[in-house]
This record gives structure tokens, C-alpha cells and sequence, in this order.
């Protein structure tokens, strides 16, 4: 969701000296909330445990990702995560949250993550993941039929 | 001369940060951290075309200082801007 051009380790870098920052948005894993560049997040190092529902950063390998908190897990120590437009669960220590989602910019307009709106959004979609499925289901029986016509044109 | 069109400004605790959004960002990466008197005139160049005298009489309606205090810090915050880019004729 950072821009890809990003140094490893900047990020830490500047939270660490800066408390904070800003980024443009970047990716698709987090529509609707944000669309790439369009939106600019800013970002805090935490200053008490993220909670459940909270947007947080964190680092795979030299990727920086940020994505929902929809579970905390405290007997492992760690964060159930997912983007709000990914399919899949992320296992996150505790300790790798490198920062927390404060405020954004979205198409042009500010919204800080305690705005009541912001927070009934985070909860109704988490809320209706199950339909996430079926919105989906279109496009990927569409793709794979694209991908069969694909291939068989190739022999 | 304003500030280009895709920069975005936040209010962060007592600081503000601004960074580059839609076609921009291709062009600029990081982030800009300003003091409020910094905001204050970014928001200025934000809103529309403005000279350094503009600038500076605004800066003395919002804040009480001397206007050589006022035009010294324009002329640097402006030169700032322009030496990374951000302002536009």
C-alpha cells in the first residue's frame, strides 16, 4: 500500500526521528478505502496498542503493508490482519507494527479514524466479507474463462 | 505562483505534513513537514495565485510581527518551495 519505491528501512528511519509521516497510497488491497495515488494516509508510531479495526503498517521482507487489524490474537501475541480488499489473513507479531493509521486524505477531503463515518465504514465492511466473496465471484469465473480461451489459442 | 495542483496538507499534532497525490506523486515521493506558520502560508498558495507582498500582508493580519520578520520569512519559506518544485507560475 506504500509506494513501491520506498527505501527498506526509511520508513522506520522517519517514524522513529519524526513520529510520523505521509505517503500516497499505493495498490489496490485497500479499495475502497483507497485507490492508488489518489489518497495519502498519514502515518504515527503507535502510542498505545493498535486495537481491532485499526489500519496499521508493517513489513514483509522489503514490503511495507498496510492493512486492517480484524482480530487480535493476545495469546500468540500477535495481530489477525487483512487488506479491505484481500481475500487472504496475515499473521502479524505484535512487535513488527511499525505504525498506525491517524488520518487520511480521500479524494481530497480529510477524515481523521476517530471521524464516526470512518468507523462505521471499518465495521460494516469487515462485517460483510462474506459478500466480498460473491461480488468477486464474477470476475474471477470471468477470468479464468478469459484464461482458458487464452490458452487454448496458444496450441 | 501557487503550490500545484495534488499536493495534499494534514494536520499531524502540532506539526502538519504534506505530500504529492495523483500525478504528482510519480514526481515526488516523500513528505514536507511544516511548523503552522508554514501550513498557514502553504495554505495561502493553496488557494490561489499569490505574490511574496500578498503573502506577506497576510502573515502580518494572522500573526503579530514586524513586517521584516514577516518578508524574510515569505522569502524563505517561498524559495523553499521553489527550489523543490512545488510552486508553479
Amino acid at each position: 500500500m506504500i509506494s513501491p519505491e520506498i527505501e527498506v528501512g526509511s520508513i522506520e528511519r522517519v517514524l522513529l526521528e519524526q513520529g510520523s509521516f505521509a505517503s500516497v497510497t499505493n495498490g489496490v488491497s485497500m479499495r475502497p478505502l483507497f485507490k492508488t495515488h489518489r489518497d495519502a494516509v498519514i502515518l504515527s508510531r503507535p502510542t498505545e496498542p493498535p486495537k481491532r479495526f485499526d489500519v496499521v503498517l508493517y513489513r514483509v521482507r522489503d514490503k511495507y503493508v498496510l492493512h486492517r487489524i480484524i482480530k487480535v490474537d493476545e495469546e500468540n501475541s500477535r495481530y489477525i490482519i487483512r487488506g479491505d480488499n484481500t481475500f487472504t489473513l496475515e499473521y502479524v507479531p505484535m512487535d513488527k507494527i511499525l505504525a498506525v493509521l491517524t488520518s487520511f486524505n480521500r479524494k481530497g477531503k480529510h477524515h481523521s479514524v476517530t471521524d464516526r463515518g470512518y468507523r462505521i465504514y471499518a465495521r460494516v465492511w469487515n462485517f460483510i466479507y462474506p459478500l466480498r466473496w460473491l461480488i468477486r465471484l464474477p470476475r474471477v469465473c470471468l477470468s479464468r474463462v478469459k484464461h482458458a480461451l487464452f490458452a487454448g489459442s496458444k496450441h | 505562483m501557487k503550490i500545484r495542483k495534488g499536493f495534499v496538507l494534514e494536520e499531524v499534532g502540532d506539526s502538519f505534513l504534506a505530500c504529492a497525490t495523483g500525478k504528482l506523486a510519480r514526481e515526488f515521493s516523500g513528505f514536507i513537514k511544516m511548523n503552522e506558520t508554514g501550513a498557514f502560508l502553504w495554505r495561502a498558495l493553496s488557494s490561489g495565485d499569490k505574490t511574496e507582498d500578498e503573502l506577506v500582508a497576510a502573515m502580518l493580519g494572522e500573526y503579530d510581527i514586524s513586517e521584516s520578520i514577516a518578508r524574510a520569512d515569505v522569502s524563505a519559506f517561498v524559495a523553499n518551495l521553489r527550489a523543490n518544485k512545488i510552486l508553479e507560475d
